[in-house]
């Protein structure tokens, strides 16, 4: 069942520049040049039920806005998409009943009481039994090991409690959708982890649809089978993160270890050179190429050791992200 | 499940988050001292100049009581909020009311009265020992029935406030940087409503066109009817007024929030 669907959703806003000096800022007093920018054009995809879907982009690609369009904090300019049914926009009551959104660098919780406190808000306002509520609860905070900082003010709290206590409280009332926003930034990298384990396990056992944007790309490759990776407003892939580099690149690496000194023109001819020691190398090489320089290197260099492997994701992902929307 | 019970709960946080600094509570409600007592001086000062014992229609003990109450329902009344209100518009913080079951109004007014009550109290003990002192000490005309018309019209006044407050904080969505404005405002508020000042002293023409705004029963009219100088009739149509005047506040508000939240999903948080 596909509970999210998007198709062609845009979103514009406008703003305006402003000149560096005095003169000009007088001059923006009275009259401003208005300018569009596109933040989402024509994104389109869809999302079945029980998915972890990861949502990539570098900053300003869209991401953020396209979940706030899908969470009915703003309309699109034009475009459609239905959560679990209902038009986000429209804001009903059922809707918001049954999802919610964490915003990594934005605080639903009451900064000066304890969670305790804005949780039992959230217990009145999603309008939870208390049998319901203090078993939920207690079953959260048992697998996030936060039971004991319940108690504390949230503001003295570390970051990485503060994110728990976040997602506790955007799932006390079991929403079948939720959207997160980097809710692993600036965490160390055991919180961070803590955290991706947490949410994995709760997809497996609740079947709760996740739509999760992070720059962590661990996060991405941990947790969600297929990946969405827009740039300046538009999709540019939609599927497996392992398979981004099949798609985008046409070359692989190989590592040599060689048993003697080897010239670096040498190997030059089967390809780039990426790092270079003298008794070892690391070579990008087309991959319509790979098999018959495979055997040449084989045959005519000194090799002690000898990998196949593929470019890292990141770099498949950052030429991604270089590529204009329009041609990917 | 009912669906107030989220409202009160907005009320008993509100509350608690009053309490939970305690230093900051009692000094807020020092803080309104010192202009009454400069106030009194004044006044004092101006009285003992003058062979006249009546300055714009005040005895001084009413000029006196007048000042005390003045300050002291002017702190009743007060807000706040609304440098919230622009905390939450300008950085997205009014998204996570957008994407819950709550209704923000209702959140933020139950969260204000829950912040209020505790200082009401405290402060209703206040203007009791200082209306009493007045009265051994001046020979103030202190009577109980004029003590129990005053309540309601001060929990009015507080409502009625909130809605003005309300309506002002929604420039946040047409304004970035609210600051100055929320400073201009609240002075103007307080000067209109006779929180420095008795109304009286503007002169008759001023006071007529007053009478026409809403300010005037946020402190002037409450603190006056302590000072018994309302017919009953008047404080009647005061009452019919102030309750008016709340709900029409309560469409401009309304209509105030509801272009503002237009702007604010059109460009968001």
């Amino acid at each position: 069942m596909k509970v999210i669907k998007v198709d062609q959703l845009s979103k514009s806003f406008s703003y305006y520049k402003k000149d560096v000096g005095f003169k000009s800022s007088l001059k923006n007093l009275f009259h401003r040049e208005k300018l569009v920018k596109e933040a989402v054009s024509g994104v389109s995809f869809d999302i079945d039920e029980g998915e972890i879907v990861g949502f990539l982009g570098p900053n300003g690609a869209g991401k953020t806005t396209t979940l706030k369009m899908l969470s009915g904090i703003l309309f699109p300019t034009s475009g459609i998409a239905t959560v679990l049914g209902y038009v986000p926009w429209e804001r009903k009551k059922d809707f918001k009943m049954n999802f919610s959104i964490v915003m990594g660098q934005k605080s639903q919780l009451w900064w000066d009481l304890p969670a305790n406190e804005s949780l039992h808000l959230n217990k009145y306002i999603y309008e939870i039994n208390d049998y319901e509520f203090n078993h939920t609860l207690g079953e959260l905070s048992e697998l996030l090991d936060v039971k004991d900082l319940l108690k504390v003010q949230v503001r003295r709290l570390s970051l990485g409690e503060r994110m728990k206590m976040e997602l506790i409280a955007a799932l006390i009332h079991k929403p079948k959708v939720m959207f997160l926003d980097e809710p692993t930034i600036g965490l160390d990298i055991i919180s961070q982890k803590k955290i991706r384990e947490f949410l994995k396990y709760y997809n497996q056992k609740t079947k709760t649809t996740i739509l999760l944007t992070s720059h962590y790309m661990n996060d991405i490759e941990d947790m969600c089978r297929r990946t969405v990776i827009i740039n300046q407003g538009q999709v540019v892939y939609d599927g497996e993160l392992s398979k981004v580099n099949e798609v985008f690149t046409k070359k692989k690496i190989i590592r040599l270890q060689l048993t003697e000194w080897v010239e670096e023109k040498l190997l030059k001819e089967f390809g780039e050179i990426k790092e270079y020691t003298g008794l070892s190398a690391t070579l990008e090489v087309d991959k319509t190429k790979l098999k018959e320089h495979s055997r040449i290197i084989l045959e005519r260099i000194p090799v002690q050791d000898f990998n196949i492997e593929d470019i890292p994701i990141e770099e498949g992902i950052s030429l991604l992200y270089q590529k204009r929307g329009s041609e990917g | 499940m009912s669906i107030p019970k989220k409202y009160f709960r907005a009320f008993q946080m509100g509350l608690q988050s009053a309490m939970e600094y305690r230093a900051d509570f009692f000094l807020s409600i020092l803080s309104g001292g010192f202009i009454i007592l400069i106030q009194c001086f004044l006044w004092t000062a101006v009285f003992a100049s003058t062979q006249n014992p009546v300055v714009y229609g005040y005895t001084l003990p009413q000029m006196i009581s007048y000042s005390i109450m003045a300050g002291l329902v002017a702190k009743m009344t007060s807000t706040g909020f609304e440098w919230e209100i622009a905390e939450d518009i300008k950085n997205g913080g009014l998204n996570k009311f957008i994407v819950q079951p709550i209704g923000y109004f209702y959140y933020r007014i139950c969260c204000f009265l829950g912040r209020k009550v505790l200082q009401l109290g405290i402060l209703m003990i206040i203007s009791l020992f200082a209306l009493v002192l007045c009265k051994i000490y001046l020979g103030f005309d202190l009577q109980l029935k004029r003590v129990l018309i005053f309540l309601p019209f001060v929990v009015l006044a507080m409502v009625l406030n909130f809605l003005i407050y309300y309506c002002i904080s929604s420039l946040a969505f047409v304004m970035t940087e609210v600051w100055g404005v929320f400073i201009a405002a609240g002075q103007g508020v307080l000067m209109l409503s006779g929180g420095i000042f008795p109304l009286d002293i503007f002169g008759e023409g001023i006071l007529k066109v007053l009478s026409l705004l809403p300010f005037k029963y946020l402190v002037f009219f409450p603190a006056n009817i302590i000072n018994g100088r309302f017919y009953p009739d008047e404080i009647l149509y005061g009452a019919i007024n102030q309750i008016l005047w709340i709900v029409i506040m309560l469409f401009v508000s309304n209509a105030c929030w509801r272009s503002g939240m237009k702007k604010y999903v059109a460009v968001g948080g």
